[in-house]
């Protein structure tokens, strides 16, 4: 799946569905925690990740192969504002997905320790929830209904910080 | 072999496949507590403090942030209902429903200061009502300068009497950048020069604050020059205060704003001495005096709107300025004319244009705007149009003019080659005296990319008429704008 230059290094990523991914080792460099492993010399060819799902998988990997070609942020001041917007573009498009799958994303990123994706999601579910009520939140984000307060801790909470709900 | 992750490993629910809506889906309440306060965040804080009642996993969250807001429960006096409210200048006061809530409220704050334990505070906003307590918030703004608090914002309620402010707390506070201070209290600055009180603040709000009766004046000069690296300054008025001479004096200072309201009653005299000023925002409505000391020659904005009758000496000073917006009564100086019959009488003198027979009008000495770009003009003096014509001759760079009010009745020819863009905030209807203006300025403007007015739809024949009028700029627009006067 990648088109760069057959002489850089491969690393294949297999999901838990038991699909694998060969991409680029710069792409997978993306992901500090798999940059950790290399660079300890304790990565074998093939890197199992048994939490995360081939359809998540394919949508960290879209991200950071989009990420590693562009240019760096602080590899020097003056990239070029075509490739920022190019780049802002990109990550406005990737987040147009469920909810479901923005967990999904934002939970493997978080493991897979990818600090622009962490940050997208984040960003994402903040504005998708942003000026909603706590009931159309539980909604949103699909909150447990197992976990909800006691009336009495929720009246005693929506007291405590009654100025927010005027 | 396993990969680890240095934020912990993943855990989902092994049988996700079967049991899917109740527990596979909730994967954000599985997220460390690191991931979710980065959400919490991005929000605003009320957002985020009605996030403490979505459930368990998320109630006490927001104590976590890096922000803290609180709030005292209020109600308003005038919903009634309640025998502890109170009337105070006919003003709706807050005020909390009873002690017991008062109570509770403190345990909040305590409760949370406890439970972060040290966690760097980035901005703690504290909304007292009456009632409040005054070792409890020193506490709480000891705990805040430990925690490395950046921001402090605090809103006190209507009080008269003397407000001594934790100043003791900042003397040594090397983080404290930004101070918001709102209120009716009476704000003890301590007396005595030279004594630094905010090291290393950098901006200071202070709105509708009182000043120590006697001394009020002296103590807003020390408050200000007690900060030494200070570069903002937000000051409004919007109440009755004790001060009539105010200096604002600041070597440091490069953003000032000033705000006072018709509310306050007496005008008074406030003297800017900020060399390094940068941007300077005046809104005056209770006809204060203005001077500026020395020409702030980093002067980039300034925007005066002032019933002050006496300008000269504030247009000299922020003319390196490369915007800049003029709302006087008059360009004229009157500071040695008192009366408001004389006003008249310029009015009537400049009808028949006869503007010369004025002796203040002679020595205007205009000085150059050699850097100026935009301007927004609001004279309301019609008579004061043959001045501003003076000065538009003397704004070489200028490119884009805004006319708040009537647009001159002769139209300044200096204003042919190089102005791009005028806005024209007339009225609804372009009057006969407006449209030879606009006609004037889209024949003569060689450079012209832009002309904007208010225009009302149904007058479409005004319409077509500018629109098939000649213009000395083939590259320019006409742009016609319902509502532009607000």
């Amino acid at each position: 799946m990648s088109t760069s230059s057959s002489s850089s290094k491969k690393i294949v990523l297999k999901s838990a569905d038991n699909e694998t991914f060969e991409i680029d080792e710069i792409v997978a460099l993306e992901s500090q925690a798999i940059k950790n492993m290399i660079e300890d010399e304790c990565a074998d060819n093939v890197i199992p990740l048994g939490n995360i799902d081939s359809k998540t998988l394919s949508k960290i990997i879209e991200y950071c192969k989009k990420h590693a070609e562009s240019p760096k942020k602080d590899d020097n001041a003056d990239i070029d504002e075509k490739a920022v917007e190019d780049l802002k573009s990109f990550d406005a498009e990737f987040a147009k997905v469920d909810m479901p799958l923005i967990q999904d994303i934002l939970m493997a990123a978080n493991f897979l320790n990818i600090d622009n994706l962490i940050g997208l999601m984040c960003r994402t579910i903040a504005d998708r929830i942003k000026g909603k009520t706590p009931e159309e939140i539980r909604k949103i984000l699909n909150i447990n209904k197992n976990d909800l307060l006691s009336p009495e801790q929720e009246a005693k909470a929506r007291e405590e910080n009654s100025w927010a709900f005027d | 072999m396993l990969l680890r992750s240095s934020k912990g490993v993943m855990k989902r629910p092994k049988h996700s496949s079967s049991n899917n809506d109740e527990t596979k889906q909730d994967l954000i309440s599985k997220l460390p507590d690191a991931l979710l306060t980065h959400i919490l965040s991005l929000l605003p804080d009320a957002d985020v403090c009605r996030t403490s009642v979505l459930s368990n996993r998320w109630n006490d969250l927001w104590m976590f942030l890096p922000t803290l807001h609180f709030v005292m429960p209020l109600c308003w006096s005038n919903e009634g209902g309640n025998e502890l409210y109170s009337m105070v200048d006919e003003v709706e006061t807050p005020v909390c429903w009873s002690m017991e809530e008062v109570d509770k409220f403190y345990d909040l704050v305590d409760k949370t200061l406890a439970l972060r334990d040290g966690m760097p505070i980035q901005r703690f906003f504290l909304y007292c009502s009456k009632d409040w307590d005054y070792d409890r918030v020193h506490d709480w703004l000891r705990i805040a300068v430990q925690c490395k608090v950046q921001i402090i914002v605090l809103r006190f309620p209507p009080e008269r009497y003397t407000f001594r402010f934790f100043w003791d707390l900042f003397k040594t506070c090397d983080t404290l950048v930004e101070l918001s201070l709102e209120g009716q209290f009476q704000l003890d600055v301590p007396k005595g020069k030279a004594k630094v009180l905010f090291p290393c603040l950098k901006k200071i709000s202070l709105l509708s604050i009182d000043y120590c009766q006697v001394f009020g004046d002296e103590l807003f000069e020390n408050l200000i020059t007690g900060c030494p690296v200070l570069v903002e300054l937000c000051f409004e008025r919007h109440n009755f205060d004790d001060l009539k001479k105010i200096k604002v004096s600041s070597k440091t200072l490069k953003r000032l704003r000033i705000y006072f309201t018709h509310v306050v009653f007496e005008n008074c005299k406030v003297l800017i001495d900020a060399p390094r000023l940068e941007y300077l925002d005046i809104k005056d409505s209770v006809f204060s005096e203005f001077s500026i000391t020395k020409k702030p020659l980093s002067l980039v904005e300034a925007h005066i709107d002032t019933l002050t009758i006496s300008v000269a000496q504030i247009i000299k000073n922020i003319s390196a300025a490369k915007v800049l917006t003029f709302k006087f009564p008059t360009l004229r100086d009157f500071h040695r004319v008192d009366e408001v019959d004389e006003f008249d009488d310029i009015y009537e003198v400049d009808e028949i244009g006869e503007a010369d027979e004025i002796g203040e009008v002679d020595d205007l000495n205009v000085p150059m705007f050699p850097n100026l770009i935009k301007l927004v003009t609001g004279i309301k003096d019609n008579g004061s149009w043959n001045d501003l014509l003076g000065y538009l001759n003397n704004m070489p760079k200028l490119e884009h003019i805004t006319f708040l009010n009537d647009p001159p009745l002769e139209a300044p020819a200096c204003l042919r080659f190089g102005v791009k863009e005028i806005i024209l905030r007339n009225q609804e209807t372009i009057r006969q005296r407006e449209l030879a203006f606009i006609e004037f300025m889209l024949e003569h403007s060689n450079n012209l990319e832009k002309f904007t007015m208010n225009f009302r739809e149904n007058d479409s024949k005004t319409r077509e008429k500018l629109l098939n009028s000649y213009r000395g700029s083939n590259r320019c627009q006409i742009e016609f704008v319902p509502g532009l006067r607000r």
